[in-house]
């Protein structure tokens, strides 16, 4: 069915009603302009001269004054209010989940604002047109998805891979290998290493045998005996501060196989000459830490301090924690 | 706009749905015959566009019914027609007005004679 372009004045009628409805529902929008049409359609056709057709446009009222007969529905501010606010928070409780380094009920919560942003507003924009609301808060929500999407993806990426390499005073180079990563081991001699000695790439040994290895920084070399403890043995590992921003502590808690095995041989450290009572922490062959034993260690966990970074720690145990799972 | 004539204003919007279901009840007719009608009757309407708003609601309360119509004198047109529930509001609405009509005028007119 073709339209037949009416006499100007009453296009332009149309035309600027169509502008005052813009923002309605699309259904409501084309219902009003196609009744109008008609209606001029029908006093055009019984307009004999420009006057009638002035009169015609008179009577019938300006196009403001029609739209304010309208009952606006209160629906319809809201559904293109309410994706705005949820793609606002979305992005607001995804800011703060950020910076803390990955809250997961922060981060879950972000996600599914913005993915009823995305939901609400599509819809809106759909119903109703030049609603920049609805556009702008499903813009946010989208972006925040894409962004948990893309930081996660890229969180599973860092965790899975095989190198880490940090610049500072320790560099952790060696590929994990095989074997449990984590030895607590006794140590028998501590020496100052001489050049070429250290680093040196570990054999693999079984936590049995007695073994060389050098300290994480290369300065000391160290003979150790048999590991009572290994990464098998670790239940949880956690990380926090320590008393300089080079310096952190790594908290370290065995099960009871490991705690027994820690109590005994804490004890039998305790007492002995230097360095024969310092118990080697040993990650991947190297030799974090080797604090003295002061006190029998019966509680099976221990804390112990290295000079790391409070990142570098936590990329260090991340590294070992999934592997010793 | 003065009190007294905002106050007629809001009267003709309260009445204006009935007064468009008693000339649907009479016979059918398409839009532009009902914004003359209305507009006929002195200070009914403002401006008759604001009858289309009006019988969209009604349309979709149910209380009328629209059948665009092929005419042979040029473009399709909208026919309105009461429905059942149409004419049930309407008469209900006319008990209520004429005892609401009665009070209302014997009050005044004593108001004003006295």
């Amino acid at each position: 069915m073709t339209q037949q372009t009416m006499h100007p004045l009453a296009e332009q009628y149309l035309e600027d009603l169509r502008r005052a409805t813009s923002t309605l529902p699309r259904a409501q929008q084309a219902e009003l302009i196609a009744d109008l049409r008609s209606h001029l359609e029908a006093g055009l056709a019984l307009a004999e001269t420009e006057a009638d057709v002035r009169n015609l446009l008179e009577s019938l009222g300006t196009p403001e004054s029609v739209v304010a007969a309208l009952d606006v529905a209160p629906a319809d501010a809201s559904r293109t209010r309410t994706p705005l606010l949820l793609g606002l928070f979305s992005v607001a409780t995804f800011l703060p989940g950020m910076a803390a380094l990955w809250i997961p009920p922060v981060a879950i919560l972000s996600g599914a604002l913005g993915l009823a942003a995305v939901w609400t507003g599509v819809r809106a924009m759909r119903r109703t047109h030049r609603a920049w609301q609805a556009t702008v808060g499903t813009l946010l929500g989208a972006a925040t998805v894409l962004f948990l999407i893309v930081s996660w993806t890229m969180l599973i990426a860092v965790n899975g891979r095989s190198q880490l390499t940090h610049v500072g005073p320790t560099e952790v180079t060696m590929p994990l290998v095989a074997i449990t990563d984590l030895q607590l081991r006794p140590v028998l001699t501590e020496n100052y290493a001489t050049t070429g000695q250290c680093p040196m790439t570990t054999p693999e040994t079984s936590p049995s045998e007695e073994v060389t290895a050098c300290s994480a920084d290369g300065m000391y070399i160290y003979s150790l005996g048999p590991a009572s403890v290994t990464g098998r043995n670790v239940e949880n590992m956690n990380t926090f501060p320590g008393s300089s921003a080079k310096e952190s502590i790594i908290e370290i808690m065995l099960d009871g196989e490991g705690a027994g095995a820690l109590a005994a041989m804490s004890q039998q450290l305790l007492g002995q000459v230097s360095p024969k009572s310092k118990l080697a922490i040993v990650i991947r062959g190297e030799v974090q830490t080797a604090p003295t034993v002061m006190d029998a260690f019966t509680t099976g966990k221990l804390q112990v301090s290295v000079p790391l970074s409070a990142v570098q720690a936590q990329v260090l145990v991340d590294g070992i924690y999934s592997r010793t799972q | 706009m003065g009190r007294e004539a905002s106050a007629a204003a809001q009267l003709r919007k309260g009445v204006l749905e009935y007064c468009v279901l008693a000339l649907l009840k009479q016979e059918e007719r398409y839009g532009f015959d009902l914004a003359r009608t209305l507009g006929s009757v002195e200070g009914l309407v403002t401006s008759e566009g604001t009858i289309y708003p009006l019988l969209s609601r009604l349309h979709k309360e149910g209380l009328i019914a629209a059948t665009w119509r092929e005419s042979e004198s040029g473009p399709p047109r909208k026919y309105y027609s009461i429905t059942h529930k149409g004419a049930d509001a309407l008469r209900d609405f006319q008990v209520e007005w004429q005892l609401f009509s009665k009070a209302v005028s014997t009050l005044i007119t004593q108001g004003v004679h006295s």
